[in-house]
């Protein structure tokens, strides 16, 4: 019986010892399995990525005093991929992972006002001021964006757009990695941007 | 502490200029604990200074891009036919930053567009070794402080001879400009643009150092990355995780950092773990999350102990043995 136990215990426990080795900051990695997560989005419900198996997920990384994300804000750029790809079954999470007293930290009530009044259309807005959600992704700039595909493998891990500016005026002639991403995973194409180098503000984390 | 933008307004830039000053007369406030009376007393002043502003052209530009930028020449006049050094003399506010080449994790390089006199030529930019900027998450390379970005320039051999309306500034001078754009960074950013310029009188004899900025261009001069030795060889054997940089060169290092020169190759903010060779030095560095296939060379700026910078271009070999899947 003492010999079950054991064996019993050891394999957890192996398990345990082999993700704590694993460095932190590679847990999101385009082509594995996007990590699992649990957060509370800004009307209560708590969301597990694990329920949206069979879906596309995006995550946007998002802090509406950064110029970066305002320059995609202001334009109707963001507002307009959330409404058709959510349009197209895809779940839309956006996150603010600024801690509180840092630029960007919300109250839920003040991010569904602010959401209404953008006439943005996120599936919701998860709130993840202890950054643990960011951390699990190594979500370092606002905007950062992620897809994971219905398999829940990420597929893309990076930039909005290839002109890291602040300009509105450089939207129409950039090239937006998120839409590519999701035209391209959904053709049943590979991804041919997978990453880039996110630009933005950086993430306001608790230190 | 009113914060006073300069350039051309509607734009988002502006706007964003415009809250942050908002933020700093709100923070202002709070600081001081003021009364209401006198609160209001703040907000018709700074109405007053919206009003009184002739259209959108503000006064100091240092106040808003937290630091100034200066043309400035190594030499303090021009002998028609010879090469000489103008930089982009930046003064940074303390905790403020501006980027080098490869930015890091985050942020852009300052670019620059010159206007030069007809028959003048400026060669490329030369950045000197950058630093390591820690602002987790992000780690970025780049400068703080006084930093000078160097270009060479070409005097057209005949000048002295021209009608002056062929020199921009007339008679006897040359007048240089350059439009600069440039991302400011603290935690947040602001991105900055100003035309400076630059006028130098033209000499047919050979030109004395300005003293003011001799010891500026010595020093950012020698902190300019050079071609590695040829004799050095440099090697790179992808394990698993890390690139392990090997160089081996006359004389053993114990200090050293690597810059990528392109993104997405290393994780930046990676600690490096460096030791001695007897002859030369290895440097563990981890490879980047976002990089998903092999690459065939690793280039980059190495920065050693006593602050001499080379630039390396080192081949890449897969260890198949321990490369990890």
């Amino acid at each position: 019986m003492r010999q079950v136990m054991r064996r019993f215990l050891s394999l957890p426990l192996l398990t345990a010892i082999l993700l704590l080795t694993l460095p932190a900051a590679r847990a999101a990695q385009v082509g594995s399995p996007a990590p699992d997560f649990t957060v509370t989005d800004t009307n209560g419900k708590v969301h597990h990525l694990s329920e949206y198996k069979g879906k596309f997920v995006v995550l946007e990384w998002h802090n509406r005093e950064c110029p970066y994300t305002r320059k995609h804000y202001a334009s109707g750029n963001m507002e307009r991929l959330q409404k058709e790809w959510t349009g197209k079954g895809v779940v839309w999470f956006t996150v603010i992972s600024s801690a509180p007293g840092t630029q960007g930290y919300v109250t839920a009530d003040d991010e569904n006002a602010y959401v209404a009044k953008m006439n943005a259309s996120p599936t919701a807005v998860l709130l993840d001021a202890e950054g643990s959600l960011g951390h699990l992704y190594g979500a370092k700039t606002t905007p950062h964006m992620f897809v994971i595909n219905p398999e829940g493998v990420l597929i893309y891990n990076g930039a909005i757009d290839d002109k890291p500016t602040t300009e509105i005026a450089d939207i129409p002639s950039a090239k937006n990695y998120v839409q590519a991403a999701l035209e391209e995973a959904m053709a049943g194409q590979p991804v041919a941007a997978p990453t880039s180098r996110p630009y933005g503000c950086s993430v306001k984390y608790a230190h | 502490m009113i914060m006073i933008p300069t350039n051309d307004s509607k734009t988002l830039k502006e706007f964003r200029k415009l809250s942050e000053r908002k933020k700093g007369l709100a923070m202002a406030i709070f600081r001081h604990g003021c009364s209401r009376m006198r609160v209001s007393f703040l907000l018709l002043l700074l109405l007053l200074l919206f009003a009184l502003s002739p259209g959108g052209a503000w006064g100091s530009q240092a106040a808003d891009t937290h630091g100034s930028l200066q043309l400035v020449s190594e030499q303090q006049s021009i002998e028609p036919g010879h090469e000489f050094w103008i930089g982009l003399r930046f003064n940074l506010e303390k905790g403020w930053h501006i980027y080098w080449v490869n930015p890091g994790d985050s942020g852009e390089p300052p670019k620059v567009n010159w206007d030069l006199p007809a028959g003048f030529g400026a060669g490329d930019l030369q950045w000197p070794a950058p630093h390591r900027l820690e602002h987790p998450p992000l780690t970025d390379f780049g400068y703080e402080g006084e930093v000078l970005l160097l270009a060479p320039v070409h005097a057209p051999s005949q000048l002295l001879g021209r009608p002056p309306a062929q020199l921009a500034g007339g008679g006897g001078n040359a007048t240089f400009a350059a439009d600069v754009k440039w991302l400011v960074c603290r935690d947040i950013c602001i991105p900055a643009h100003q035309r400076v310029t630059l006028s130098l009188a033209i000499r047919e004899r050979a030109p004395k150092t300005d003293p003011n900025w001799r010891a500026l261009f010595e020093r950012s001069r020698s902190r300019l990355p050079q071609p590695a030795p040829v004799s050095w060889k440099s090697a790179v054997l992808a394990e698993g995780k890390d690139f392990v940089l090997s160089i081996e060169s006359d004389a053993s290092q114990a200090q050293a950092t690597f810059f990528p020169l392109e993104p997405l190759q290393i994780e930046n903010g990676a600690p490096q773990r460096v030791s001695a060779m007897p002859r030369g030095i290895r440097l563990t560095l981890e490879k980047s999350d976002q990089l998903l296939k092999p690459i065939t060379n690793l280039r980059g700026v190495i920065v050693l102990g006593n602050g001499r910078a080379y630039v390396i271009d080192a081949p890449v070999f897969q260890n198949k043995r321990r490369t990890a899947s």
